[in-house]
């Protein structure tokens, strides 16, 4: 789900303004680091945070740490994360819950169970998602009851927000109570009509519930959802394989052929200034010595 | 196989008369008629050891990788287990690559291993026919079959281009046929199944194609300015192809049995009768698109269901770079469940069968995820390592970018492979008995068989950053198991059959006997169940494909049962 990934860029963003960090060259380094992650290269955005991660800036970079391997799905490494700035910030919910749903995407079960012991329950209580975790622990450790109370009082806490209805979705599915997942799904892509996932489960659930025609329309909506976004991943993958083999084939001195893949380039990204330039070179090395 | 040597009864009461006679001389394979070969004494006993060298099996799978990290130089082959020369015991066929560099149509490499019998093997892949020629096509996949019906095991190979079919003698000496028997195909052809699809008693052939590809004309893929191997992203997916077995000749039909418009990027395939309802349908992981499941109508037509059954995709409805699969009946509910690697950081699936054929995936509720979530894996295997009933699991494991220690989050390029005890239907880890199979590697294809005649299951995998490795199981021996080897009349493994032990507590589990799956594997067509402590079998129940049953009462243990499918 989208939310969890803005969730925890919230919970950053809430760092950043209480840290002491904020040096220019701080900031300066978290730019880079996140352009890093845009270009897919989320190690290397890890390698040049973490040295970083001392003194004041500590726990605004930890927390860039955190959110770049929740991203990449990394939640062990995000959970150790999280727990680093959980112990420089022991009162802050917001970096427990983080931590919360970490460990639980982790499946450090029993870590989940204690920091939601330490969270309270007037804490979790009022938290949304931290209801909703602690209702998929229950359910992870059997007990049904307690599991559909939390998760069902988590999204009467807040309406709007897609994270539990979604869980609760796939928590009535697993238990093979399709005509309650039907509902909570189709809830939840009112909520968000952009997620295939919930599109994808509603129809897991009308096909067992004997909905066949409808099941197939809710896969179709999550195919098309899907497709597109995979499409335009393509097409931008595909822009920048060819501008790399159009340097490489300019440097071998096949400029005609160099022309070709930029031409082909700049039709994904026609306002990037270094692939006109490439263009101009190649036009120049394409003209005729006088 | 001789048909001549197995027993065959038309009417239910009298094969069984005949099978308990029969079974009793013609075991195999079992503590009865064979002394197990004892682990190493230097080794702790119980775990998997690394002894291909030590058995003879020595072959490296090769790429010769270039500069331009071309993409099928880090997508390795895969293994296939199967009696060649009708002895009783696994031999095993590698698909091997070859050298390209820089074209896929050079110098193709495989190798074939005879067993000498107790697990000592001699490379007999020129003696065996079974030695490329000039101009054969990178070594991808393999398949076993009785493709013309003369009850031996025939070996069908996919390749980067032009597939090969070799026919057996029966003596295992192979002879290569022109054009691959009609099914040749030029594509990137990962890997191949052969099942009886419409129930003519022959084995027709689906093979499933990767993606469009000509190396020369492979665009560049980089990341922080180094070239890496490309992801199937770039590429257009390549359609499967079936073949319908006219006598012994392949002719291709894949659009009028249904499996036209097949867009996955397909790296792995198994047949199995998912369903239970008497015929075998086919489930194909895809790479980065939805997996897709055929399912048969019984006629031999098929329709994709796989949305509709909760297998196209991951939990979380994403369509996963997934790479192999196996199928089994991993919490002994008596249906099918399957499980299929994925690429790093997506989880490997759990798929539990549930009431009318529905999947779930519970990758996370029984242990999977958090075990496989840095892994990259390709092949896979279900099998009871430890014979104690229920059955585990074991994965190859490695990246496809070799930077990926430097470039990716939380993986790395040479990864353990992964053996995960079954413990009552949920899983985890295994380090007591993983042994040397947990030592970090790039491993490909993985197949599963008792190449040593202990009783207890062996693997073979298949790697690229190194030689093939033989990991042998190294249980104290055994004859706490019942295994049954169905057998089509023709004396050719009976894929599709169904076995049921009843055990005297009135508990039962089943088996399956599917063909292909893990990735470009084949494991040994034995249904194998092991015995808890206490458990006494009390029948076995075969049921082929035609839905015919046969019951065999006290199923001797620690015997492998060849037992025929009777004509009528």
């Amino acid at each position: 789900m989208v939310s969890k990934r803005a969730w925890a860029l919230t919970a950053v963003a809430w760092l950043a303004l209480a840290s002491a960090g904020g040096a220019s060259d701080l900031a300066a380094a978290i730019a880079e680091a996140k352009r890093l992650v845009s270009a897919g290269m989320s190690q290397a955005a890890l390698d040049r945070l973490t040295p970083l991660a001392v003194g004041p800036a500590t726990a605004r970079v930890t927390a860039e740490l955190a959110a770049i391997r929740f991203q990449n799905r990394d939640f062990a490494g995000a959970a150790d994360a999280y727990q680093r700035l959980a112990e420089l910030a022991p009162d802050n919910a917001v970096v427990k819950r983080n931590l919360l749903i970490a460990l639980y995407r982790c499946e450090r079960f029993e870590a989940a169970e204690q920091v939601v012991n330490e969270l309270g329950e007037a804490t979790v209580g009022s938290d949304a998602r931290a209801l909703a975790v602690r209702g998929l622990l229950a359910a992870q450790r059997g007990d049904h009851q307690k599991a559909l109370e939390d998760l069902e009082a988590a999204e009467a806490l807040d309406t709007e927000d897609t994270f539990a209805i979604y869980e609760l979705g796939l928590y009535h599915l697993a238990q093979g109570a399709p005509d309650q997942a039907t509902a909570a799904l189709r809830e939840a892509v009112r909520r968000n009509p952009e997620s295939s996932s919930a599109h994808y489960n509603l129809g897991q659930a009308l096909v067992r519930a004997g909905d066949a025609a409808a099941g197939r329309a809710a896969f179709a909506r999550a195919t098309e959802i899907s497709n597109r976004a995979n499409a335009e991943q393509t097409r931008r993958s595909r822009g920048v394989a060819l501008a790399v083999r159009a340097q490489e084939r300019l440097a071998a001195g096949d400029a005609a052929a160099a022309l070709r893949d930029l031409d082909s380039a700049l039709e994904v990204f026609p306002d990037d200034p270094q692939l006109g330039q490439l263009r101009t070179q190649a036009l120049a090395a394409q003209a005729p010595t006088p | 196989m001789s048909a001549k040597r197995q027993p065959r009864a038309s009417r239910f009461a009298r094969w069984t008369l005949v099978a308990l006679a029969w079974v009793a001389i013609s075991a195999c394979g079992g503590s009865s008629t064979e002394e197990p070969t004892p682990p190493p004494a230097a080794l702790p006993a119980g775990q998997l050891h690394e002894r291909a060298a030590e058995r003879g099996m020595v072959f490296r799978f090769r790429s010769d990788p270039t500069t331009r990290k071309l993409m099928y130089e880090t997508m390795g082959g895969g293994v296939v287990l199967f009696d060649a020369d009708g002895d009783h015991d696994l031999d095993v066929f590698v698909p091997g690559g070859g050298s390209a560099a820089g074209s896929s149509r050079q110098a193709a490499h495989q190798g074939f291993f005879r067993n000498t019998g107790q697990g000592i093997f001699e490379n007999a892949t020129a003696t065996a026919g079974l030695e490329p020629q000039d101009g054969d096509a990178f070594t991808l996949a393999g398949a076993a079959e009785d493709v013309d019906g003369d009850g031996d095991l025939d070996l069908y190979v996919t390749a980067l281009g032009a597939n090969r079919l070799y026919l057996n003698d029966g003596t295992g000496h192979f002879t290569r046929q022109p054009r691959a028997g009609g099914a040749e195909g030029d594509a990137w052809s990962a890997a191949a199944a052969f099942l009886d699809a419409d129930g003519d008693g022959d084995a027709d052939l689906y093979v499933i194609n990767y993606v469009e590809y000509d190396p020369e004309d492979e665009l560049p893929c980089t990341l922080g300015g180094q070239r890496i191997y490309c992801t199937p992203i770039l590429f257009t997916a390549a359609a499967n192809a079936f073949y319908r077995n006219d006598g012994g000749r392949f002719v291709e039909v894949t659009e009028a049995v249904g499996l036209g418009g097949s867009a996955g990027k397909s790296l792995a395939v198994a047949a199995a009768d998912f369903d239970a309802d008497g015929d075998l349908d086919l489930y194909v992981a895809n790479d980065s698109t939805p997996n897709t499941l055929w399912v048969n109508d019984g006629s031999g037509r098929f329709v994709e269901e796989a949305l509709m059954r909760g297998v196209a995709l991951g939990r979380d409805g994403r369509e996963e770079a997934s790479m192999g699969i196996a199928f089994a009946d991993l919490d002994r509910d008596g249906d099918l469940d399957t499980v299929v690697p994925n690429f790093s950081s997506e989880v490997y699936n759990l798929y539990r069968q549930d009431a009318g054929g529905f999947f779930t995936d519970v990758a996370t509720a029984s242990g999977l995820a958090a075990t496989t979530a840095p892994l990259l894996g390709f092949g896979v295997v279900a099998a009871d390592f430890d014979l104690d009933g229920w059955i585990d699991l074991a994965f190859a494991n490695g990246h496809i970018n070799d930077l990926a220690d430097d470039l990716l989050v939380a993986t790395t390029f040479r990864q353990p492979n992964l053996l995960l005890r079954n413990v009552g239907g949920a899983f985890e880890a295994w380090p007591e008995r993983t042994g040397d199979f947990a030592r970090t590697n790039v491993a490909r294809g993985l197949a599963a068989g008792d190449l040593d005649g202990d009783g207890d299951v062996d693997l073979v995998v298949s790697r690229i950053d190194g030689p093939l490795a033989l990991f042998s199981n190294g249980g104290a021996p055994t004859s706490r198991w019942v295994a049954v080897a169905p057998r089509r009349a023709s004396g050719a493994p009976a894929t599709g059959a169904w076995a049921r032990l009843e055990l005297a507590d009135g508990d039962e589990r089943v088996a399956h006997l599917a063909s292909a799956g893990s990735y470009g594997s084949q494991n040994e067509p034995v249904l194998r169940f092991g015995l808890a402590e206490g458990e006494q079998p009390e029948a076995l129940v075969i049921r082929w494909l035609s839905g015919a049953e046969q019951r065999l009462e006290a199923p001797a243990p620690g015997q492998v049962l060849e037992i025929s499918e009777p004509v009528n």
